[in-house]
C-alpha cells in the first residue's frame, strides 16, 4: 500500500529547475533515504510531499488525496499535515514556549486533545527520546542534539502515518549526531514509515529498506541500500560516493 | 553691540512661577493627544497591517500606497490638509461631543485624525518589522504540523513578534510626544503652545522655551525609561523561555 506517490513532479524556482519530472512512491513501513549532491533537489523534494512546496506541475498524493497547498481547502491540507511528521535542518522549535508546550501544541490545536492527554502523551514522548528531564526546560536551554529530539517526539505527538527528516543531523555538532541517529532508528525499526534525506551514509546504508539518488532534478537510482552501494549504476552517483565514503 | 543686548538680557525664571498650572495644562494634552493618536495609530496600524498581507494583489497594494503616501509627506502638510483642503470638499471632522474648551474643538479633533492616520503608518511599519523579524521556519514548523494560517498566526508568530513590536510602539508614543507640537501651529493648547501664552503674558521668550524644553525632555526621558524596563522585561522573559 502506497502512503505517498508523487507523479510527474516538476518545480522550477526561478529560471532554475529543481526538479525535473520526478516519480516516486513510498510505501508503507518503507524506510526511504533520500541522498544526493548538495543543490540536487532533495529539500525541495521533501517539502512537495507535504506541500511546503507546491509543485509547477506533477502531482502529490497521500495515500488518495491530492496534497496542494494552492488549490486544495486549507482545512482538508492541514488534516493531511497532520499525518506526515516533518522534521527539519534547524529544529524550528517554537522559543517562546516549554518542551512540554511544543510538543502539546498542535494535537490540542489540530486535534482538539485535551490538555491532561496530551501532557501525557508528551511525556511519554519524551521519554522515548531520552529527555523525560527536560519537560519543563526551554529550547534555548537545550544543545542542538536535544532540540531535535524535542523536535521529532513534537512532529511524533501528531500520531503521523509517515515522517519526513530534512538533514535531521547536518546541523549538529558531530558529538550529538549519534543521540539523534538512534532515535530515528529506533522509529524507524518500529515500522513508522519515513524518508529520510541524510548526507550520512553509513546511517542510510544500515537502517534504510530503499536509497534514491536524486542529482540536478532527477531520480538517477532507486535501489535496495546493498544494490545502491555494491552495484551504483550510474557515473553520477559513483563520483558522488568517491567524494562522500 | 550683541555683547551690549547680551549682556543686557535679564534672564528672571521667578516670573514663570505663577504659569505652572498653564504649563501642567499644555503637558495634559500634549499627553493625552499623544496617547489618543497611537492608540488610534495601532488600532488603524493593524487593519493596514492586516489588508498589505492580503493575497488580493489590489488590496495589498492600495495599502502599501497609503503607507508611502502617509511617510512620504510632512505631518504638517496632513495636518493643513485635513483642517484646512478637505473641509473644502466637504469633509469636516466633527468636534468631539465635549464641553472642555481644548478637547471640544474642531481642531483638537481634526488633529486626532491626522495624527492617528500619521501613526497608523509608522505603526504598520513597526508591525511588519515584528513579523517579518520572525524566522520562516516557525510558520513552516507549524504548518507542518497541521496548525491553520490563523492558528501559526495566533499561537506561534505572534506571541514572538509582540516582543519586538512592543518596544517600537512605545517610541512611537514618544516620537509622537515631540512631534504632535506642530499642533500649536493651529491653535491646540499643548505643551509648545503655553510657550506662546506665555511670552505674551510676560513679553519673556527664553524663559518659556527653557522650560518648554525641559518639560519634553522630561516626558520623553521618563517614557524611555518605562520603555527600556518594558524591553529589559521581554528580553528576560525571552530568555527565560
Ligand atoms: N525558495 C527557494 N527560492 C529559490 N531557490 C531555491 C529555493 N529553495 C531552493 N532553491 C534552490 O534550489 C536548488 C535545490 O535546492 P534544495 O534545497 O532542494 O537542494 P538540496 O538537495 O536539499 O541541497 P542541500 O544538500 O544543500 O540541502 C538549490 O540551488 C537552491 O538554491
Ligand atoms: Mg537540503
Amino acid at each position: 500500500m502506497s502512503i505517498l506517490r508523487v507523479i510527474n513532479v516538476s518545480k522550477s524556482f526561478g529560471k532554475l529547475q529543481v526538479l525535473k519530472e520526478i516519480n516516486m512512491e513510498i510505501k508503507a513501513g518503507e524506510v526511504v533515504a533520500i541522498i544526493g549532491p548538495s543543490g540536487s533537489g532533495k529539500s525541495t523534494l521533501l517539502r512537495c510531499l507535504n506541500s511546503l512546496e507546491v509543485p509547477d506541475s506533477g502531482t502529490v498524493y497521500f495515500h488518495d488525496t491530492e496534497v496542494n497547498a494552492k488549490t486544495q481547502k486549507e482545512a482538508d491540507l492541514n488534516t493531511v499535515r497532520e499525518k506526515i511528521g516533518m522534521v527539519f535542518q534547524h529544529f524550528n522549535l517554537f522559543p517562546h514556549l516549554s518542551v512540554l508546550e511544543n510538543i502539546t501544541l498542535a494535537p490540542r490545536l489540530a486535534l482538539g486533545m485535551a490538555p491532561k492527554e496530551a501532557e501525557e502523551q508528551a511525556i511519554k514522548l519524551l521519554n522515548r527520546v531520552g529527555l523525560s528531564d527536560k519537560v519543563n526546560s526551554y529550547p534555548n536551554k537545550l544543545s542542538g542534539g536535544q532540540k531535535q529530539r524535542v523536535a521529532i517526539a513534537r512532529a511524533l505527538a501528531m500520531g503521523p502515518e509517515v515522517m519526513l527528516f530534512d538533514e535531521p543531523t547536518s546541523a549538529l555538532d558531530p558529538e550529538m549526531i549519534k543521540e539523534v541517529l538512534m532515535v530515528i532508528a529506533d522509529l524507524a525499526h518500529s515500522g513508522l514509515t519515513t524518508v529520510l534525506v541524510t548526507h550520512e551514509m553509513g546511517f542510510a546504508r544500515e537502517i534504510a529498506s530503499r536509497i534514491i539518488f536524486l542529482d540536478e532534478g532527477r531520480i538517477l537510482e532507486d535501489a535496495p541500500p546493498q544494490e545502491f552501494f555494491n552495484n551504483t549504476q550510474s557515473e553520477r552517483a559513483k563520483i558522488f560516493l568517491s567524494k562522500v565514503m | 553691540m550683541f555683547i551690549q543686548v547680551w549682556a543686557s538680557m535679564v534672564i528672571d525664571f521667578s516670573r514663570m512661577t505663577r504659569w505652572i498650572p498653564t504649563f501642567l495644562e499644555g503637558v495634559g494634552v500634549t499627553i493625552v493627544l499623544s496617547l489618543v493618536t497611537v492608540t488610534i495609530g495601532s488600532i488603524l496600524g493593524l487593519f493596514i497591517t492586516l489588508l498589505r498581507r492580503s493575497h488580493l494583489l489590489p488590496v495589498s497594494a492600495l495599502a502599501k500606497f497609503y503607507i508611502l503616501f502617509i511617510r512620504g509627506t510632512p505631518l504638517l502638510v496632513q495636518l493643513y490638509v485635513w483642517l484646512y483642503a478637505l473641509p473644502l470638499i466637504g469633509i469636516v471632522i466633527p468636534p468631539l461631543p465635549v464641553s472642555s474648551p481644548v478637547f471640544g474643538t474642531r481642531e483638537f479633533s481634526t488633529a486626532v485624525i491626522a495624527l492617528g492616520i500619521n501613526s497608523s503608518a509608522y505603526v504598520a511599519e513597526i508591525l511588519r518589522g515584528g513579523l517579518d523579524a520572525i524566522d520562516k521556519g516557525q510558520t513552516e514548523a507549524a504548518r507542518s504540523l497541521g496548525l491553520s494560517s490563523r492558528q501559526n498566526m495566533q499561537y506561534v508568530v505572534i506571541p514572538q513578534a509582540i516582543r519586538i513590536i512592543l518596544p517600537g510602539l512605545g517610541n512611537e508614543f514618544i516620537q509622537m510626544i515631540k512631534e504632535s507640537s506642530i499642533v500649536s501651529t493651529v491653535g491646540i493648547f499643548d505643551v509648545m503652545y503655553t510657550s506662546n501664552i506665555v511670552k505674551a503674558g510676560t513679553y519673556l521668550v527664553f524663559e518659556p522655551l527653557v522650560i518648554i524644553s525641559l518639560i519634553y525632555l522630561i516626558l520623553t526621558s521618563v517614557l524611555t525609561f518605562l520603555q527600556r524596563q518594558l524591553e529589559r522585561k521581554l528580553n528576560v522573559d525571552l530568555k527565560s523561555n
